[in-house]
């Protein structure tokens, strides 16, 4: 038998494979009636000679083969008592019935019928398969048995069809509203089986969050203490469900956030890493409704099982130490006495490593900085560039964060630079650089690091080194020699470094003019007349003025050498927004990424949207380009009244200066993105949710016009200034490029959810 | 364009992906696989290359490497021409590949696989490694040809002078020609060479016979079959990754994602792995989300579209392979492809829509067999699937009911090169086989310093703070952090009941101290002292001390009081293994190693020997750094922590059986390293 699937494995398909699979899947099958009167063995052996032919077919399916052709002769043996091939028929089921959406119909019926069977595995795999078939006609059918199922008396067919629910959702919305499916799941929050009570949670969880609008999750009191009572019986992966909701959950009751902490605080002792992750989650975003000594006691209990996560598998573990990262940036205390956990075992996957290095960082404090730099030195002495680099830049991280080290963490960079190796010597001038910025008492040092300025290939390490030259100038004696040296090649060097020797030269020359003279005026000559980068240029010449500014002397040195507040860390911080909602995404893989998730994930069905969104991003280029031929283009369309074009066309000409007022404007976040966005660059489009949400009934073009009908009706308050005036402006031409581009894929458009014609108007009434 | 230097890269990446689109969001799993890819381009010549003109390297040679004269002042030796029309060239490439068979092989690789040797003195290259590599591959794909279908072989059974009739059995036919000479015969010389005439082969091979009027004396058979080896040695480099890096077996859970985006996995992981040594487990690419782990030579993908609890589906592939390997035995390529019917089962029932649902794999195995079900006896799901206690089946009977409990601790340290203990670390774990009928009730009481305090308790000799405890799922969690009693209902067989985590500084048991000279570069001395640090009564087991040594060191040389010591090059270490270290004692190796002529310290070491075999076995793997020294051991009868367990209650409220506990002690090393010292 093994050498048999073995040779199927591997020979190369033969053209008459699909024919011969087609015999054996119909063999004997017009004896049918013959073979059921005859013996019982001869029957069986001919039904196991078309489980074989089935079960070639999936192998062959397996292997990414086509066996699509096969369809209705597959289909032909659905009816069966055998349960295995059963289950391989519906298997083909799955994988084919997008390609065959007709013939479905014909196995309705068996699943109506199965779905009916005494045997409960045969209700739940008929029910289950029924979801998974995403055909349209099937959800047709759908009604009646999920209905029953949800009903059943197994909990194992109950859990199996709450599933169920979301994927019917997931596919016709409205039936699933109108057939009250959604109540019966709420209704199952309350069933006494904990997993029934899991699955059900997950279903609802999931509509939730495809449809914020349909207000389905709605935990009161009741419901929290039977999802409470759930948690510690349930699963492992049904205890990540029930706790991830506890964690969407807004209380403000110190009583009941309490409550929840204290039941939940057991699960850190859960053997499942994505229990103890769920359940710290729970507890931190809960924990700032409690008293500050309750929660610093939980903060307490939060550790050693944080700790434990760092000796998991490595994937998980890294997924954990990105987020104690979060953790850290929030609460920096809670791990200071664990430093050591966090050293990187010699065998630990280099995204790991990296991964502890600017954690060891961030617990970084005085009592623990001695083991830390050794540890770090120890680290920048290995071979694995990238991590040597990190570990050198990790020993001037500390140095900046805390003083009292700074001296011991300068000897260890000198004796880095003493190894002589390029990557050490270049990372860790480039570190001095930024301690020089915060201590800039180092001096002593300089004639060192001069002396392996033949050594520095990398730009930001020439760069760094010019600077230092430049900053200490009247403290070394052959500042001179050395930029010159630097001005030699000035026309080879990178845009960076070029800025950096431009402005050490003119640090020097007003120090020391003597010295500098001649050097000045060439490099000035080399920036201005041979360069062709505008940053480089404009910058010589800024110099150039200010330099030869006759009636004011000191207006150049009180430029160029004014002082500079020292920096306070070179540590890398999320901005606090960004933070706040990462920490209520832990675990996700938006605290993996340490990106909101709007970024990486299309809110929508099959990432239509995201293409959607691709596209509208595209167009909104272009009118940021070129607003006129936009506007135009718009008005050409005929969607727009003339006047209303008219207005915008004035207002967008100073749509660049006010590319960011949208965002600034945006009080409160109303459409699920983070002011952020517009933080980062790109335009927020306040109406955003109402894309997706485009009542079917009214036409797109409707909807566009009254998008800028809409705007005209708001009344402009003459106080309003021109700049937020502009803004709306831009916010219109945006959702006119919205609405334009669904129109565009208006066949393809996800059914309509909820209409909400009004959110439009009441977004842009917002604004003002 | 100018030509690249050639460089050399071997990998083996194989990958089998296990991909679910999941979790919150929308599963998809795949189980993909094996790839073998030999990367690049490979000229064999690779010394004295240097691009001198835009022209073709196969086109002309190099004038550096041109003598002023010929050294064969007057040879008789005819001329022999040879193919240099590069059009003549490309239909026989079609010939033998088909359609754009021209378009399989990059142009200098085209040429070179047909360069034999003998052609203008090797200077424009020759197809020496290709056809090493492609003869490999043409007698594997032979063996595994004859493996898989030795009957189609099969000689004739001379009939029996008496009538008898051999056993026969499909499985047995041919089994005869599963021999080497089977296999030579097949790629043997003679009917590869004809077969390379069959496709022309011999109009296109540039070489250079040692009698050009009489090619057969001159072994043109040789060259040929060396020729088309070389070809398939050529398509195994080029294309090779492509070909072999396929999906195994994938389900999709929810629809979202086509199946493109998982054949796009391996690709999309091997240009990560291009641009920085730490690609994380998880990556986003055009919005679909790739988490994935990876299991020998197989990786288990998930995809997902949606912003999925990235914890819970890296954890549940990782019981994914649990589940698999129970069932299997073994988590490998083959038991995928000989069980994927089974596999497709488990897969449904361990995750629906994306979500994780029963992992638990003695449930699972009652009503997910291999054996297909019998039709009167179908498998109903058993009630511990959604029952609360979801890890035990009803009704299980014993004649002797008995528990046996291991207390086991590993120890994990990291120990400076100068000595210090960096850190520290005990991993305790209470593994439990429980052959017990009914549902007992069992209640475990350990020295826990904690429950001392609430209870009040006089201690009694040592408690023990555990730092972190993390228990089966079996076990009440709300009832520990109450009173701190651990009570629970068994699963059945074998089960790990809770591990714990213990931060104490603890010394190293088997201390080790090792000095390194290095006489003028070209010997290398390492003088290891080993300290028991336990006491008397107890020993050590089958100690094993790994220093790691140069990669090229050679001529070893040991000295040693007790146990035995080896050079194991393939992990470039010494290993000196004891098998019983008493407490307390101390013991002496040294050991003395040559290191090659060539100077290189032990990190850098190595560097460009070139050869075959050189470069090689890095990899792909970067440099080893600084290795540290291991040390394995296992001491009985003994915990570092202390800890001990006070009493283990069991109660049947039904059955009411009298049962034993049995109750064992080991402490194991766990990740022992002790950092080198530098050289002296």
């Amino acid at each position: 038998m093994a050498i048999h699937r073995l040779r199927g494995a591997f020979t190369v398909p033969k053209k008459g494979e699909t024919f011969e699979l087609r015999s054996g899947l119909v063999m004997h099958m017009s004896g049918m009636q013959v073979i059921s009167s005859r013996s019982n063995d001869e029957g069986e052996t001919h039904g196991n000679d078309r489980k074989e032919a089935i079960q070639k077919t999936i192998m062959a399916m397996t292997l990414g083969k086509d066996v699509s052709s096969l369809f209705p002769d597959v289909l032909k043996n659905i009816a069966t008592g055998d349960l295995d091939q059963k289950k391989l028929v519906y298997l083909y089921l799955m994988n084919y019935a997008k390609s065959h959406p007709d013939l479905c119909i014909l196995a309705v019926n068996t699943f109506v019928q199965d779905s009916e069977d005494p045997n409960p595995l045969i209700r739940a795999l008929a029910i289950r398969t029924m979801g998974c078939i995403r055909v349209d006609k099937m959800v047709d059918y759908m009604e009646e048995p999920l209905r029953k199922t949800l009903r059943d008396e197994s909990p194992y067919v109950r859990k199996t069809a709450a599933i169920c629910v979301a994927k019917l959702f997931d596919l016709n919305p409205s039936m699933c509203l109108e057939n009250g499916f959604l109540e019966t799941l709420q209704e199952m929050i309350g069933d006494p089986n904990p997993m029934v009570v899991a699955n059900s949670v997950t279903a609802l969880a999931e509509i939730g969050e495809t449809s914020p609008e349909v207000k389905i999750l709605d935990i009161n009191v009741n419901t929290l203490r039977k999802l409470l009572m759930a948690l510690n019986e349930c699963t492992e992966w049904g205890r990540v469900k029930i706790l991830s909701t506890l964690a969407d959950y807004k209380t403000t009751d110190v009583k009941e956030a309490e409550h929840i902490c204290e039941r939940v605080v057991p699960q850190f002792q859960h053997v499942n890493a994505s229990v103890v992750l769920a359940a710290v989650k729970v507890v931190f975003l809960h924990m700032k409704h409690v008293n500050a000594e309750l929660s610093r006691s939980y903060l307490k209990k939060m550790a050693p099982p944080l700790v434990t996560l760092v000796s998991s598998a490595s994937e998980v573990q890294y997924v954990a130490l990105r987020n104690i990262d979060l953790l850290l940036q929030k609460q920096p205390d809670i791990l200071n006495k664990e430093l050591r956990v966090f050293f990187c075992k010699y065998n630990d996957p280099p995204y790991v490593k990296f991964q502890k290095l600017e954690i060891m960082v961030r617990i970084a404090n005085e009592r623990n900085i001695d083991q830390l730099i050794s540890e770090l030195k120890e680290y920048a002495l290995e071979v694995d560039m990238d991590f040597v680099r990190r570990a050198v830049r990790a020993i001037g991280q500390t140095a900046i964060k805390i003083e009292s080290a700074s001296e011991r963490c300068v000897n260890t960079l000198l004796e880095l630079i003493n190894t002589k190796v390029g990557y050490v010597v270049q990372e860790a001038i480039v570190v001095i650089r930024d301690i020089f910025r915060k201590y800039p008492g180092y001096e002593a040092i300089i004639p060192t690091l001069c002396k392996c300025i033949d050594e520095l290939d990398d730009s930001s390490a020439r760069g760094a080194l010019i600077w230092i030259v430049g900053e200490y100038a009247e403290k070394i004696s052959n500042a001179g020699d050395i930029l010159a040296g630097f001005v030699e090649g000035f026309n080879e060097e990178s845009t960076q470094t070029q800025l950096q020797i431009l402005t050490a030269v003119v640090k020097l020359f007003l120090k020391r003019p003597d010295k500098a003279q001649g050097l000045v005026q060439k490099v000035l000559q080399a920036a201005t007349a041979e360069s062709d980068n505008p940053d480089v240029r404009d910058r010589a010449y800024v110099y150039w003025r200010l330099l030869s500014n006759t009636t004011e002397p000191d207006a150049a040195k009180n430029v160029v050498l004014s002082q500079k507040p020292p920096i306070t860390t070179t540590i890398h911080s999320l901005p606090s927004a960004l933070l706040d909602q990462l920490l209520e995404e832990m675990s996700t893989l938006a605290s993996v990424y340490h990106k909101a998730p709007e970024q990486f994930v299309g809110q929508g069905r099959f990432g239509a949207d995201a293409v959607q969104r691709a596209a509208i991003e595209e167009q909104l280029q272009n009118a940021r380009e070129n607003p006129l031929a936009a506007a135009a283009a718009a008005a050409v369309s005929g969607t727009a009244p003339p006047a209303q074009a008219q207005n915008n066309v004035e207002n967008l000409l100073d749509i660049d200066f006010d590319g960011s007022a949208p965002a600034s404007a945006q009080k409160e976040p109303s459409s699920g993105l983070s002011g952020l966005e517009g933080l980062a660059g790109t335009p927020v489009r306040v109406a955003t949710p109402t894309t997706g949400n485009v009542p079917a009934t009214s036409s797109n073009l409707d909807d566009l016009l009254g998008v800028f009908g809409n705007s005209g009706d708001v009344p402009v308050s003459p106080d309003t200034g021109l700049g937020s005036n502009g803004g709306l402006a831009d916010m219109d031409l945006m959702n006119g490029f919205t609405g334009l581009d669904l129109s565009g894929s208006a066949s393809t458009a996800t059914p309509s959810v909820g209409s909400q014609p009004k959110k439009t108007n009441a977004d842009i009434m917002s604004l003002f | 364009m100018a030509l690249k230097l050639p460089y050399r890269s071997f990998r083996a990446v194989s990958c089998s992906v296990s991909v679910f689109s999941s979790g919150f969001s929308s599963p998809y799993l795949s189980i993909a696989v094996q790839r073998r890819r030999l990367s690049d381009r490979d000229s064999p010549h690779d010394d004295s290359i240097l691009p001198e003109t835009e022209r073709p390297r196969w086109s002309y040679t190099p004038p550096a490497a041109k003598a002023p004269f010929s050294l064969h002042l007057d040879s008789k030796r005819p001329e022999f021409s040879v193919n240099e029309d590069p059009a003549i060239l490309d239909r026989f490439y079609i010939r033998i590949f088909g359609k754009d068979g021209d378009k399989l092989l990059s142009d200098e690789i085209k040429w070179l696989a047909v360069t034999h040797k003998s052609f203008d003195q090797g200077r424009r290259g020759f197809n020496d490694r290709l056809a090493f590599l492609g003869k490999r591959i043409v007698q594997l794909q032979a063996s595994l040809a004859l493996a898989q279908d030795a009957g189609s072989f099969a000689r004739r059974v001379p009939e029996d002078p008496f009538g008898r009739i051999p056993f026969t059995h499909p499985a047995l036919d041919g089994l005869a020609n599963l021999s080497r000479n089977t296999k030579n015969f097949l790629t043997g010389r003679s009917k590869l060479s004809s077969l390379a005439r069959d496709y022309k082969l011999h109009n296109v091979i540039r070489w250079s016979p040692r009698k050009p009027d009489n090619l057969a004396l001159s072994g043109i058979d040789v060259v040929l079959a060396h020729t088309l080896y070389a070809i398939v040695g050529a398509v195994a480099l080029e294309q090779g990754g492509k070909v072999a890096n396929r999906t195994l077996l994938a389900r999709n859970y929810r629809g979202d994602i086509p199946m493109s985006a998982v054949e796009k996995f391996p690709s999309l992981l091997s240009e990560a792995e291009e641009e920085s040594s730490a690609v994380p487990p998880c990556f986003s690419h055009e919005g679909i989300n790739y988490l994935y782990i990876r299991h020998s030579n197989l990786y288990l993908l998930a995809l997902t579209k949606r912003n999925t609890n990235a914890t819970e589906i890296l954890l549940f592939l990782h019981k994914i392979v649990e589940v698999f390997t129970e069932y299997f035995k073994e988590l490998e390529e083959e038991s995928i492809r000989d069980n994927f019917v089974v596999i497709y089962e488990l897969l449904d029932e361990m995750m629906d829509f994306g979500y994780p649902q029963t992992t638990e794999s003695k449930i699972l195995q009652e009503y997910i067999t291999q054996e297909s079900h019998k039709l009167e006896v179908q498998a109903r799901p058993p009630i511990a699937v959604t029952n609360a206690v979801s890890w035990r089946s009803e009704g299980i009977r014993y004649r002797k009911n008995e528990v046996f409990l291991d207390v086991v601790e590993s120890l994990n340290l990291l120990v400076s090169a100068n000595g210090n203990v960096l850190r520290s670390e005990i991993l305790g774990a209470i593994k439990m086989k429980c052959y017990l009928s009914g549902m007992p009730e069992l209640r475990l009481g350990l020295n826990d310093k904690v429950m001392f305090e609430t209870t009040g308790r006089a201690t009694r000799g040592k408690a023990v703070e555990m730092e972190d405890v993390k228990f089966h799922q079996c076990v009440r969690l709300s009832r520990f952090e109450n009173d701190r009693t651990i009570s629970f209902i068994p699963p059945d067989g074998e089960f790990e009941l809770m591990s714990y985590r213990l931060n104490t500084q603890v010394k190293p048991l088997i201390w080790v101290e090792c000095l390194i000279d290095s006489y003028s570069g070209s010997r290398i001395e390492y003088i290891l002292k080993a300290k028991a640090q336990f006491k008397r009564r107890s020993t050590a087991n089958n100690v094993e001390i790994l220093v790691p040594v140069p990669e090229d060191a050679d001529s070893p040389r040991f000295r040693t009081s007790v146990g035995a010591v080896h050079y194991a090059p393939e992990k470039s270490a010494i290993i000196w293994k004891i098998k019983q270290f008493g407490g307390g004692k101390e013991f002496l190796m040294r050991a003395e190693l040559g290191l090659p002529s060539v100077k290189g310290d032990d990190e850098r070491g190595g560097g460009m020997t070139g050869g075959f075999g050189g470069s090689m076995g890095g990899a792909g793997q970067t440099a080893k750094g600084k290795r540290p020294i291991n040390v394995k051991f296992e001491i009985p009868y003994f915990t570092t922590s202390g800890i001990q367990v006070r009493y283990l209650k069991i109660i049947e409220p039904k059955l009411q059986y009298p049962s034993l506990p049995w109750v064992r002690y080991i402490t194991q090393s766990g990740d022992i390293a002790v950092r080198l010292p530098d050289v002296q």
